[in-house]
């Protein structure tokens, strides 16, 4: 979606529909957006859909000197790119201020957040990270690629780094005297993270003077909203981090509640990403590579059980639209789904009338078994979208 | 390892306070003449100083309301750890957001409009709760500096260790990693503007956190309070008007 | 190779249409003239009307054409022109009186941030594009409300592709005869990608709002199966959600 200036009636009509107790999408009050995780074929990355927000994240593993202090214990850093890519908006922003893309504000405070709920409470083991005590440590570096920024990044930030955290691999080491070899991906098979628990982070809106607040804001909706409340907690029923940085005041017996909706969402959301990243598994048949277990309740989210009638289908229309855009091309090849791919101009391998498909299906990446072909322009000679790198 | 015991059989903190107790508070308004409003506050060893300046021109962009701008620093010689203070410019840019988003909400920006008031924040020396201890000097420094505000916001915070909550945690108790609170609230409405959690805690742990905290916040805005009326009393007292507000003093 | 049919999918720098001499041809966006021949310039679908050449595209981006009805937001406001943001490459201007019937005394004023209904009356390369409120031939004033320009107030505005809006006002998408069927609203399309709609209830216009953008992707027959058993499902639910 292009950044376009908001008018007046859109703020107030969100303002009014919020009233209502409908969402200017069609969601409830206390309703999420459709949560997808996409693995991409190398350990450690993945892509991850909230409604139309849309983060990148890939995470590496290096090995480095630990510090005096900490001799036994690896690093997992973060990095989050709020580029001007994501949004026009924050195109000004850099402008503005005069900032780079890690220092500003709001990538500043995901950071801070992701490293309070990952590092500060131990959800990766530190320790197993540990290859030569005061010599060699791994350090994991996640970085985080905010491609569309459609409201509630700070969410879709932290999924994405849990993912790929759950998702990455680091190779196999092994230590002979003083020696350290470390093990190519073909050698051995690398094995994941040690991670205890999953912290999942919720946000709400609060709206209309901290009488309001509404889980996951759209982008609409944090144009009229006085601030927010993010919630991680785990399954394990732990609250991770509460940050509610300034705003509008709210009464301090509303947070518990949000908290139990921020649990009961978090348990969906672990879910979810397990039975993405089981998916993914069985996909690539990688047999000796097992799914990490999460307890959880099996419980399924009662806040969805409430959802019938009109937002049922709403959801299956926002689900279709919310996958590839590829699958509507390979449906209905005509100018509607040209339409949404905007610039980028999707083939399908398999038309044969179409003259150039040769030329191009050449460099069409073959490793990605769901993609199909995608090529940006054809004149353009170097037809691959970055995001395959 | 053995770990140091951070509440004695007695029941007293490593500092020898209760649990529910906070730590001394001194503060001292409009000590910088140049600022508009300035405080030096001090919450046991945590020094911090705050200067606001403003509401004045706006010079690039145009807005129908004031902005507030923050910028929070913690002096090199400010803790034990030297490399603190430089480490990372991210923890001061979350802090300085944070802080700014917190008064924000409670400054009455309309009636400024395509102004700007600009919050500095130094930590002179750090013995836990600076984000806290941050949050009231900046409040007193925006009474200093006589800034129209909703509310004053009040902040302290709480620390859940050996199966004991406390309240208004020193340096140790930080770094214990234990679950922590910072909370700030209005404090004639004892609504939560800010709050933030540090490493995981039950619900229950939660619960009983915010509670301590707003004790707290209400403990240490008894002292924040009296200050401001004395300063203020002081200032009149000066002026010769003792006279009309005697009977009040 | 030239290619020469109507509803053709063309690449940038195809040729089109040869030209004979004495044709007398207007080409419209995303074609060219180079040397005797016409070249694309986008990559969309060719069409070809009478004398008309253009090719329609799935761009984002605005690009002012005269008469080209569009949904304008306020941006600014000078002493003789409103500063409009329509989605192009720069604000357009509208003249502060250029409404129905507005005289320096006793004419409209917008704010920032307000959406206006108006007509681009110049869209030049080098100068801001222009707008009007006006409609030569009507006989109300803005005051009475009732012009088909001037300023959107309540309602929602939608912010949707240009082909949809294109589609729309075309008459291809069918989906406001649809949905007049069983709600009443009103609407305002603009050429831009944005859509003006209010209705009856917050409830009514979160619904023609999303089944709007969603009738991008659909036929008319899916669309009207779509929204016959949305309105059937609806009609329960307000009733509901009312009372709550």
């Amino acid at each position: 979606m292009r950044d376009e200036p908001l008018s007046l009636l859109e703020k107030n009509f969100a303002l009014e529909a919020l009233q209502a107790g409908i969402r200017v999408d069609g969601r409830k009050i206390d309703e999420a957006r459709l949560v997808n995780f996409e693995f991409g074929s190398q350990y450690g990355t993945v892509t991850v859909r909230l409604g139309k927000t849309k983060v990148f994240s890939s995470a590496i593993a290096e090995v480095v000197e630990p510090t005096i202090d900490r001799p036994a214990e690896g690093f997992v850093t973060f990095s989050v790119d709020l580029s001007p890519m994501a949004s026009e908006n924050l195109m000004l922003e850099y402008l503005y201020s005069g900032r780079t893309s890690s220092t500003l504000e709001e990538a500043a405070e995901i950071v801070r957040f992701l490293q309070q709920i990952i590092r500060e409470n131990q959800a990766i083991d530190t320790e197993t990270l540990c290859i030569v005590a005061g010599v060699q440590v791994w350090a994991i570096r996640v970085d985080i690629h905010v491609l569309d920024h459609c409201g509630n990044v700070l969410d879709a930030c932290c999924m994405a780094a849990v993912a790929s955290l759950l998702h990455m691999r680091k190779p196999v080491v092994t230590v002979v005297g003083k020696d350290v070899f470390i093990h190519g991906i073909d050698e051995r098979e690398p094995v994941p993270l040690t991670v205890h628990h999953l912290p999942i982070s919720v946000s709400f809106g609060i709206f209309l003077d901290g009488d309001l607040i509404a889980i996951d804001p759209s982008i609409q909706e944090e144009s009229v909203m006085e601030g927010t409340l993010s919630i991680a907690v785990n399954a394990h029923k732990e609250i991770c981090a509460f940050r509610k940085a300034g705003g509008a005041s709210i009464e301090t017996s509303l947070i518990f509640k949000n908290a139990s909706y921020a649990y009961l969402r978090a348990t969906e959301v672990t879910v979810q990403l397990e039975k993405a990243l089981k998916d993914t598994y069985s996909r690539n048949a990688v047999a000796s590579v097992k799914p990490l277990q999460v307890e959880t309740t099996k419980k399924s989210f009662p806040l969805n059980e409430q959802v019938q009638g009109v937002t049922t289908v709403w959801k299956q229309v926002a689900k279709q639209s919310a996958l590839e855009d590829k699958e509507k091309t390979v449906d209905q090849p005509n100018i509607t789904s040209v339409t949404n791919a905007e610039m980028e101009i999707f083939i399908d391998d398999s038309e044969e009338s179409y003259t150039k498909s040769d030329e191009l299906s050449a460099s069409t990446d073959s490793d990605e078994e769901t993609a199909p072909a995608v090529i940006a322009r054809p004149r353009g000679g170097k037809g691959r979208p970055k995001s395959k790198k | 390892m053995p770990r140091e015991e951070l509440i004695s059989p007695d029941g007293l903190r490593t500092d020898g306070r209760r649990p529910l107790e906070i730590r001394k508070v001194t503060c001292r308004m409009g000590i910088l003449p140049r600022a508009d409003g300035s405080c030096h506050l001090e919450m046991g060893n945590t020094i911090v100083l705050a200067t606001v300046y403003g509401p004045r021109e706006l010079s690039s962009r145009q807005s129908s309301c004031g902005i507030i701008r923050c910028e929070y620093s913690m002096a090199s010689f400010a803790s034990t750890d030297r490399r603190r203070g430089k480490r990372s410019d991210r923890n001061s840019v979350e802090m300085a957001s944070s802080i700014k988003k917190t008064f924000e909400n409670v400054l009455l920006t309309d009636l400024f409009p395509k102004s700007r008031v600009d919050i500095f924040i130094q930590v002179l020396q750090a013995d836990g709760s600076e984000r806290s201890a941050a949050i009231n000097a900046v409040t007193i420094a925006m009474v200093n500096a006589g800034i129209p505000m909703k509310d004053l916001i009040v902040s302290c915070s709480a620390g859940y260790m050996e199966n004991t909550t406390v309240m208004d945690l020193n340096h140790v108790e930080m770094i214990t990693r234990g679950p922590q609170l910072t909370l700030a609230i209005y404090a004639s409405t004892e609504r939560m503007a800010t709050a933030h959690l540090e490493s995981k805690a039950s619900f229950e742990i939660f619960e009983n956190l915010i509670a301590i905290a707003k004790k707290g916040c209400l403990q240490m805005f008894d002292v924040m309070h009296s200050s401001i009326e004395r300063y203020s009393l002081n200032l009149i007292a000066s002026r010769d008007h003792i006279a009309t507000f005697g009977s009040r003093a | 190779m030239i290619v020469e049919s109507n509803d053709v999918f063309v690449f940038p720098g195809d040729k089109l249409f040869k030209l004979e001499n004495g044709d007398n041809i207007r080409i419209g966006q995303g074609v060219v003239k180079r040397g005797d021949g016409l070249v694309a310039l986008k990559p969309g679908y060719l069409h070809k009307d009478g004398n008309k050449i253009w090719i329609e595209t799935a761009q984002k981006r605005y690009i002012p054409t005269v008469g080209d009805l569009v949904i304008g937001i306020i941006v600014d406001r000078s002493s003789d022109f409103y500063q409009v943001d329509v989605g192009g490459f720069s604000t357009a201007l509208l003249p502060i009186l250029a409404f129905e019937g507005a005289t320096k005394r006793n004419r409209p004023h917008l704010s920032a941030g307000s959406a206006v209904y108006a007509r681009v009356v110049s869209a030049d390369r080098d100068s801001e594009p222009q707008l009007s409120c006006l409609l030569p031939g009507t006989q109300h004033s803005w005051v009475t409300g009732e012009t088909i320009f001037g300023e959107l107030s309540q309602g929602n505005l939608i912010h949707c592709s240009i082909s949809l809006c294109r589609n729309i006002l075309l008459g291809r998408n069918s989906v406001f005869t649809e949905l007049g069927k069983y709600i009443p609203f009103e609407q305002a399309t603009g050429m831009n990608g944005r859509i003006w709609v209010r209705s009856q209830s917050a409830g009514h216009i979160v619904l023609l709002s999303n089944l709007i953008i969603c009738s991008e992707n659909m036929t008319n027959d899916q669309l009207s199966a779509m929204i016959k058993s949305l309105v059937s499902k609806i009609s329960t639910q307000t009733s509901t959600t009312t009372s709550v």
